[in-house]
């Protein structure tokens, strides 16, 4: 028994030093993709894209993604039911947020065979506990992205990333939705001066269980919309807890200004909490009316798009 | 010890300055410098931080010798080195987020390091041990600062 423990506290503490590596060197993808010390694969561009009427939305997936390409069976349902509801809907689903460069965890990278054996197990075994390697990785891209100093840096080349997907869309200078869960939302908020720079067009945030920071880039939103389940509690807490900019005493950061000129809205959604079940993508829970979370959340965000 | 004492000042005031820099080295990345300069820029920065810590403990003994404290020139040099042993820590500053705050926190620990240190060895008060390591700290930290850095220093980083 003693030496199961022993064992057991030496692979704890192999997990902290891993993870503050992890932490650590996070800052490096985007930072030697901009001092130019990284090539960066040169992307494919269609022939001519054919113009599209719209709505353009971005799906930013929350610290749990693992590149572009994957995205859970649960918010692959949620995008349909979004495009059911909202004819004509353009959904850019495909950049991954957690990368300066857009480059998945297995794409061209020194761990990628960690992150690849972390992924086939994660899918054999969901919610296991190495799991939480990889969403240590992409919280580290999301203090990275909202952080002062690597922020500018990692949010245009994220930014980039999404134009570039948009303009493949067939985009047409249409206001821009970004549709966010969870971390995604720092995302968002950071990417949205740049990606207003590129595209010149109007960009509106609307988050699932969205947890924001007090990124400076919230001055460029046009109109933030999070839907919080009243279930909830603690991961959108996270960023007012760590962040002084979102505290009300804090009268003059960006936050603060934002929710002065009447940006931010805060939607109550049903008793729906962060992951697991009951979560904002779940088929199999209903509400008392009878209609699935996933339902309702694409409601919700489709209402949204249609108002514009 | 009495050969190793110097020699260990130095070893230390030499790590705790790559730490720092090390820390502090995203301003060379986002201003685009070379793998070469960076190390330049890493190699200098280290000199200049042990210089500027030496220049620190010069000024604690000017300002102790005014004050009429008992400090000699070794012994501030030794002080002012094993007051930065919390700056081993520098690289943490690299971490988003919490390396922000950590910069700041470990400038404060060192500052009161070396005020507890010259309390205890000269048995100043408070006030005056502050005012003797104050203003050594305020030029070493400046000067070796990247996000301050002026002149020649500051071109060798590069612009963003």
């Amino acid at each position: 028994m003693s030496w199961i423990l022993q064992h057991l506290w030496a692979l704890w503490c192999f997990f902290w030093l891993l993870s503050l590596w992890v932490a650590l060197t996070s800052p490096f993808e985007a930072l030697r993709w901009w001092a130019g010390w990284k090539s960066v694969p040169p992307q494919l561009e269609p022939a001519q894209p054919v113009p599209q009427p719209g709505p353009f939305a971005v799906y930013l997936t929350g610290v749990a993604g693992f590149s572009g390409d994957f995205l859970s069976r649960r918010e692959r349902g949620f995008l349909l039911r979004l495009q059911e509801r909202v004819p004509g809907l353009q959904i850019v689903d495909d950049v991954f947020p957690y990368s300066a460069t857009n480059n998945p965890l297995d794409g061209d990278r020194l761990l990628r065979w960690l992150w690849v054996w972390l992924q086939k197990w994660r899918l054999r075994i969901p919610n296991n506990v190495f799991d939480l390697l990889i969403i240590m990785h992409n919280i580290g891209q999301t203090l990275v992205s909202s952080d002062r100093r690597y922020g500018p840096a990692y949010n245009r080349g994220v930014a980039e990333a999404v134009a570039r997907r948009l303009q493949q869309k067939g985009f047409q200078n249409q206001p821009v939705h970004l549709i966010t869960y969870s971390g995604g939302a720092q995302i968002a908020v950071g990417i949205a001066p740049y990606l207003k720079q590129m595209l010149s067009v109007p960009i509106y945030v609307i988050s699932l269980g969205g947890v924001y920071t007090d990124d400076p880039g919230i001055g460029a939103v046009d109109r933030v919309d999070d839907f919080k389940g009243t279930r909830d509690h603690v991961m959108p807490a996270l960023g007012w807890l760590l962040y002084p900019g979102r505290w009300r005493g804090a009268f003059f950061s960006p936050w603060n200004q934002a929710r002065r000129e009447g940006k931010l809205h805060w939607h109550a959604c049903g008793p729906i909490t962060h992951i697991g079940s009951t979560d904002y993508f779940s088929a199999k829970r209903q509400l008392p009316d009878g209609t699935f979370f996933a339902d309702q959340s694409a409601r919700l965000v489709a209402s949204r798009l249609h108002q514009r | 010890m009495d050969f190793w004492e110097p020699v260990l000042a130095l070893g230390l005031l030499s790590a705790a300055g790559l730490s720092d820099l090390l820390g502090q080295s995203a301003v060379l990345l986002l201003n685009r410098v070379s793998p070469r300069r960076f190390l330049l820029c890493l190699s200098l920065g280290g000199l200049l931080f042990v210089a500027s810590a030496l220049s620190w403990a010069l000024g604690l003994f000017t300002l102790a010798w005014l004050f009429g404290l008992k400090l000699g020139l070794l012994r501030c040099g030794y002080l002012v080195a094993y007051a930065h042993i919390p700056q081993l820590f520098g690289v943490l500053v690299f971490l988003p987020h919490f390396g922000a705050y950590l910069f700041h926190l470990l400038r404060a620990w060192v500052f009161f390091d070396l005020v507890v240190a010259v309390g205890w060895t000269t048995g100043a008060s408070l006030p005056v041990a502050i005012l003797c390591s104050l203003p050594g700290w305020a030029l070493h930290f400046s000067l070796t600062h990247l996000g301050w850095a002026r002149g020649p220093w500051r071109r060798l980083m590069g612009r963003p």
